[in-house]
Parts: structure tokens; C-alpha cells; sequence
């Protein structure tokens, strides 16, 4: 059986309205797809499986340990085996692109001040970033330039899951998979869940894609995107198709 | 899960959903702010450090040409009148600069130029990290944003207030002597002399802890409001609140302390 990842149990969104509770269950070597209408929970799921929020009921499992339960110290170290990208890029604007990608190696002492501008510096290179964007301020970067270095700061811990909620990330996500994360997945070694967007299809491996439609707060249908082609709801069927 | 069931799910777990507003906040922001400074963690003190030192240059050092110059204008402002009536007694007019200036309006209006300065951009900077999901960002590195963003900015402006106003009161003192010099016949030394010797440790060791109280209350306040501001809208609404609140708190602080000294 492939490693689990990310576990919800029963769980119940905290939205206005009372929804049902949902399981999930990601596992390593695969990459979710949390797809659905405009208000449909998908931002507030991700929230819920980053941890960012407590689900109304059930529990959330990230690498086996449950949220609730986990004390703040004890989740610092499972945190940094997450890499996350929300939908805004959460660089600190007054600060240049350096410093934010170090600020959580310098924050934590997880690595030291000689070996940080080496390993930063390899990472931009490794995923082909222009090295001239390291020492900007961020606020001076134009978006898309702030989504790459967003990116960037959720894949440089290594992270054997990687959370994007961001519907923009369609085009670099290309990029990302090609020069290090279609490897792993290969190896099953990490997983993925991002939020659907038209043009996702294309930028990810058909083969790992799983399936996840929602509507009001509730998992409508969950598996390999063929399979709810098939599906009695039509919602389910006009996303599945997009994949 | 049964209908009834989530409904207890609910209201069982609403209350920890529910974000805190007004004094509850403010009390867990200065709370948490005070518990941070034992928080150890192993980067943490480096950017505590650089950026109370960042904060203090903004705040304290790139204002000093302003605020020396406001200090020279309310010297003159408040001297000048004084003088042309005829009352030019150096003990005199030391003991009304250590009255009014020192007691008074140089605290007050150091505390404006900080508010107004500093105050304000504090709120719409963390009010910029709000609309980019910073806070959230922080929390999923496992970094308390109160104890990265907020506590240096009191920090600094904290220590920003006790350079200011002492900024302020060096441009007041030369101000004001160079009003007297023209018109009576003493010295520079005698000036300075006459207005240090109204200054006692008492006085000073009063004006600073107002001056920190100030800092603590501009520093708290404006970040309280620019966590507030969610979005683009809200940072406009809550600017001017933030503006406000603290102004108030300030006169309230400084009418106290008044009270306490002459009362």
C-alpha cells in the first residue's frame, strides 16, 4: 500500500452552511485535483488540510498525526515536510525575495548563515529562476514573478506534500514537474494536491491525477478522473472531462 | 453523520471558530507580544533585533530634520508671545519651557508625528501582508506573526518615542534661547544651564515612562488595526480608525500623567 500522506476522517467543513462530512485519503505518488464551482469549499478544504483552520468535526492526519492533537512545537517539524502556495503569495512585500525564502532556515536554525546563500541560490538555479530577482524587494516584483517565488519557497524544504491553492500555477507547474517533482511522483516519493483550473490537465502526469469535485461544501465524487466520467451527477462529469 | 449530530458538532466547536475582535484581541496581541519575548527559538532574536533597529531608524532617525524642526518652531511659538509682553526672567522662562514644552506639548506632538509618520504605515504594511496571506503563510512555517512582524514594530517605536521627543526638546531648547538671546543679555551656557536645572531625575524618569506608554500604545494599536484589514477596502477604513484610536489614547495617557504631576 502506498504511504499516506494526508488523512481527512468525517471531516466537516467549517462554512456557513452545514455540510456533510468528507474522507480523503493522499497518498504518495499522486496528485489530487480539488476541482468545483465558484463558493464550492475548495479554498476552505485546503485551509482545513493545511492545518490553517479546524474542521467543525472529524480529524485530519497529516503523515499520521493527528492535527487536533499535535502540539504547536511538535507540528514545526511536519510543517516543514509540507510545502504550501495559497492563493495569495504571502511574500512580505518590504522584505527582498532572499529573505523571505530564508526566513523559515533562519527562523527555526535549520540551517546555518553560511549555508543558507548557497542553498538558496542553488535552489533558484535548480528550478531555472533568474538569479537577478533573489535580491529584489518583493513588492517591486510584478505577479507573476511573486507567484514564481512563491512557488519556489513551497518546493525549496523538499516537501513530500505539496499543497497549491492557486488556480494560476497551471503554467509553471510545468516547469516544476519536468525539472524535479515528475521524478518523484514516479518514485512515488511525494504527493500533490492543487486546485483544478481549466488548463491543469496539461501540465500534469495522467496517470497520477486523482479526482476530487465539490459543491456547497461537500465531496460530491472522489477517484481517477475516467472513472467519474461515468458518474450520475452531471457536475462531476463536466470536471472529470477536463482532466 | 446524522443531521442533529453535526448541528452539535457545531455549536460545540463554534466558539474556537469565532475570531476576536476589540479589547479581546488586543489584550491576547499584547499578551502574546509579552509572552514572545521568552519565545526561544533559534532565529528569533536576530530578527526581533533587525527589525526593532529598522523600525527605530524609520521612526526616530529619518524623522529627526522634522521633528528638531518642529521642536525649534514650538520654542519660538511658545517663548515669543512671553517675551514681547517683557517678561524676560531666564527662570522664568525656563521653568514655562520645562512647563509647557517638556511636560506638555513636546511629548504630545512627538507622540502626533509618530502616529502620523510611522503609526500609519505600520498599519498599511501589515494590512498589505494581510491582502498576501503573510499571516497565514507565517503560521504554516510555524512562525507566530505576532512575535516576527508586531513585536519589533512596538519595540522599535517604543525606543523610537524616548529619541524623538528628546529630538523635539534639544530643537524647542535652542528655539526658544535663541528668542531670549535677542532680547535679554545672557549667554547660550546660561540658557541651557537655566532649563537643565528644571529637569530632575523625577521629571525625567516621569516623561520617559509616558514616552514609552505612548510607544507601546501607537506600536500595539496600529498593528491591531492593520491585522484587522483583510482586504484593500477594510486597510482604508481602519487607517484613519487606527489614526484615531491612538491619538485619543495618547491624550488620554498624556491628560493622565498631567494630572498625576499638578494634581
Amino acid at each position: 500500500m502506498a504511504d499516506r500522506v494526508l488523512d481527512l476522517a468525517a471531516v466537516v467543513l467549517p462554512l456557513a452552511w452545514e455540510a456533510l462530512p468528507l474522507d480523503l485519503t493522499i497518498s504518495k505518488g499522486e496528485v489530487w485535483v480539488i476541482d468545483g464551482p465558484s463558493g464550492a469549499g475548495k479554498t476552505t478544504l485546503f485551509k482545513v488540510m493545511s492545518g490553517l483552520i479546524r474542521p467543525y468535526d472529524g480529524a485530519v492526519f497529516l503523515f499520521g498525526c493527528n492535527l487536533d492533537q499535535t502540539h504547536a512545537d511538535q507540528l514545526i517539524p511536519l510543517r516543514r515536510r509540507m510545502g504550501v502556495l495559497l492563493e495569495g503569495n504571502g511574500l512580505i512585500p518590504s522584505w527582498t525575495v532572499f529573505e523571505n525564502l530564508a526566513l523559515p532556515w533562519r527562523y527555526h536554525g535549520w540551517l546555518s548563515q553560511e549555508r543558507l546563500e548557497p542553498h538558496i541560490e542553488a535552489q533558484m538555479l535548480r528550478y531555472q529562476e533568474d538569479m537577478g530577482l533573489l535580491y529584489r524587494v518583493a513588492a517591486s516584483l510584478t505577479q507573476e514573478q511573486c507567484l514564481r517565488m512563491a512557488l519556489l519557497r513551497a518546493v525549496q524544504k523538499e516537501p513530500e506534500l505539496l499543497l497549491l491553492d492557486n488556480d494560476r500555477v497551471a503554467f509553471h507547474l510545468t516547469r516544476i514537474l519536468k525539472l524535479a517533482w515528475a521524478e518523484k511522483l514516479e518514485a512515488a516519493s511525494v504527493a500533490m494536491v492543487v486546485r483544478g483550473s481549466p488548463h491543469l490537465a496539461a501540465s500534469l502526469p495522467a496517470e497520477c491525477i486523482r479526482l476530487a469535485v465539490m459543491r456547497q461544501g461537500n465531496l460530491l465524487a472522489s477517484g481517477k478522473p475516467a472513472e467519474l466520467r461515468h458518474h450520475p451527477d452531471q457536475d462531476v462529469v463536466l470536471f472529470a472531462k477536463r482532466y | 453523520m446524522p443531521q442533529n449530530q453535526i448541528a452539535h458538532a457545531k455549536s460545540r466547536t463554534a466558539d474556537s471558530h469565532r475570531p476576536m475582535y476589540g479589547v479581546a484581541f488586543l489584550g491576547y496581541m499584547f499578551g502574546n507580544l509579552v509572552l514572545g519575548l521568552f519565545h526561544l527559538s533559534a532565529g528569533r532574536y536576530h530578527y526581533l533585533f533587525v527589525h526593532s533597529i529598522r523600525q527605530i531608524y524609520f521612526t526616530a532617525f529619518q524623522a529627526f530634520k522634522l521633528v528638531f524642526f518642529i521642536g525649534v518652531a514650538l520654542g519660538i511659538l511658545v517663548v515669543l508671545p512671553f517675551v514681547s509682553l517683557g517678561f524676560t526672567d531666564i527662570d522664568m522662562l525656563s521653568s514655562l519651557m520645562e512647563k509647557v514644552l517638556f511636560h506638555q506639548l513636546v511629548p504630545f506632538i512627538a507622540a502626533i508625528v509618530a502616529i502620523g509618520r510611522s503609526g500609519t504605515a505600520i498599519t498599511s504594511e501589515i494590512a498589505s501582508m494581510q491582502n498576501q496571506q503573510v499571516m497565514e503563510m507565517l503560521l504554516l512555517e510555524g512562525i507566530d506573526p505576532h512575535h516576527l512582524l508586531v513585536q519589533p514594530r512596538v519595540i522599535g517605536m517604543t525606543i523610537s518615542m524616548l529619541l524623538l521627543t528628546v529630538w523635539m526638546f534639544a530643537g524647542a531648547i535652542l528655539g526658544s534661547s535663541t528668542i531670549v538671546l535677542f532680547v535679554d543679555d545672557v549667554g547660550w551656557l546660561q540658557v541651557i544651564r537655566a532649563s537643565s536645572a528644571m529637569l530632575t531625575l523625577f521629571e525625567l524618569g516621569i516623561s520617559a515612562l509616558m514616552m514609552v506608554w505612548f510607544g507601546i500604545a501607537i506600536g500595539t494599536i496600529h498593528c491591531y488595526y492593520g491585522l484587522l484589514s483583510t482586504d484593500t477596502v477594510l486597510a482604508a477604513r481602519n487607517l484613519p480608525k487606527a489614526f484615531v484610536r491612538s491619538f485619543v489614547s495618547c491624550l488620554v495617557v498624556i491628560t493622565l500623567f498631567s494630572l498625576v504631576r499638578y494634581g
